[in-house]
């Protein structure tokens, strides 16, 4: 009679344990990892800009921002070479880079701004298991335009957040 | 042990089906795609298990794509998409100012919690004069999918020729089997500015970064758009 009660009550508490809870903010921030991808020769003014008007965006939503050089980045990831694509770059290679002393980093968020080329490349590597590569080609690149684009990075960053 | 001992172990029992229930459908994919979560779980009676969409949006086998199905909306045109029927040769009609155009991308049945969310999308963009939103027809679906692949070079169908701006919202097929399947959420997001082909704007995700679907922050973000270009209405 006891028996088939403290099974139930072993599983009930072990299922009640690893029950996914749905995310949300205020438990803890947003650990986000921000590196400036655009190649030292093109990061203009305005490009610094934008990139500042995406940190901002990103900021303003519960989170915490760390930012790291490109060229630390590439090497912990295992692409050296400057100035080569990082969109298609996978979750996995950003393993190293998420463990930083006794802080987790749940979204990398790596940012390439030309705005005199037009373009705005973003990848996203959330908690998640996957990446999000956003694009934008337009010839007005302004603050208002980066800052559209950071809530479009936002919406990716919380994926597998967990509290 | 009594009656009473009886009724704590089927609590108990109903805790653990309760408990195991939220982690069941989907053993990877939920853990890791709270946010998915969480959007389904902001429907009453969404989260968890679902059974299927309402009649009248079933989804075109082999393209992915449901007919297309104008609703509640002002079409920029006045002819709507399954009535244009120009071809690439024809000489290109002039774009409508401040029209809009969202299309709805997806395969297969959408669950209820979508459709839930998408009609509030559609409520709230729709009421603007110019603006329409529909689920994708064969045609769009197949231009959208290529863009999103990153293939350039297809030509805009006819219902984008004459719209301003136009936004195609993928829905990430859902997570586990029927009848416990969760939404993964907002998949890859397009825009383009006609008659221009190339994207404007493009996202492309992995399914375990699904979005939150709908929601006030999604229509903001929609309704952004025309504040990006000079000339824009906001």
């Amino acid at each position: 009679m006891t028996r088939p009660f403290a099974v139930a009550a072993l599983v009930a508490l072990f299922c009640l344990l690893l029950a996914p809870r749905p995310a949300s903010a205020g438990e803890r921030q947003l650990e986000v990892l921000l590196v400036n991808m655009t190649p030292d020769a093109l990061s203009t003014g305005a490009s610094k800009a934008c990139v500042a008007a995406v940190k901002k965006t990103i900021a303003a939503d519960d989170t915490h921002i760390t930012t790291l050089g490109e060229t630390p980045l590439r090497k912990a990831v295992g692409k050296p070479k400057k100035g080569t694509p990082f969109l298609d770059w996978p979750h996995t290679a950003f393993k190293k880079v998420r463990e930083r002393g006794e802080a987790w980093i749940d979204a990398v968020v790596l940012i390439d701004c030309r705005p005199e080329s037009g373009r705005l490349d973003v990848l996203v590597a959330p908690a998640a298991a996957g990446t999000a590569r956003i694009e934008l080609r337009t010839p007005t690149i302004d603050p208002r335009a980066a800052r559209w684009v950071g809530a479009a990075i936002l919406r990716r960053a919380w994926a597998g957040f967990v509290p | 042990m009594g009656a009473g001992g009886m009724r704590v172990g089927a609590v108990l029992v109903g805790l653990a089906l309760a408990g195991c229930g939220g982690s069941a459908g989907a053993p990877e994919a939920a853990p890791e795609n709270a946010t998915a979560a969480a959007a389904a779980a902001e429907s009453p009676g969404a989260a968890g298990a679902e059974t299927g969409a309402a009649p009248g949006t079933g989804a075109a086998p082999g393209t992915g794509a449901a007919p297309a199905t104008e609703s509640g909306a002002v079409s920029p045109t006045g002819t709507g998409a399954a009535a244009e029927t120009a071809s690439a040769s024809d000489a290109p009609a002039p774009v409508v100012p401040g029209s809009l155009r969202v299309v709805i991308l997806h395969s297969g049945e959408l669950l209820r919690s979508e459709e839930r969310a998408l009609k509030g999308v559609r409520k709230a963009l729709t009421s603007r004069k110019g603006a329409t939103m529909a689920e994708a027809s064969a045609e769009e679906a197949t231009a959208a999918r290529a863009l999103l692949s990153g293939q350039a070079g297809a030509g805009l169908p006819p219902a984008w020729r004459t719209v301003e701006t136009v936004v195609v919202l993928e829905v990430l097929p859902p997570a586990g089997k029927a009848p416990r399947r969760t939404s993964q959420g907002l998949g890859g997001v397009l825009v383009l500015r006609p008659p221009t082909a190339a994207p404007f704007y493009r996202e492309v995700v992995d399914p375990a970064v699904g979005a939150h679907l709908g929601g006030e922050k999604l229509t903001e973000w929609i309704r952004d758009l025309a504040a990006l270009e000079p000339g824009g209405s906001k």
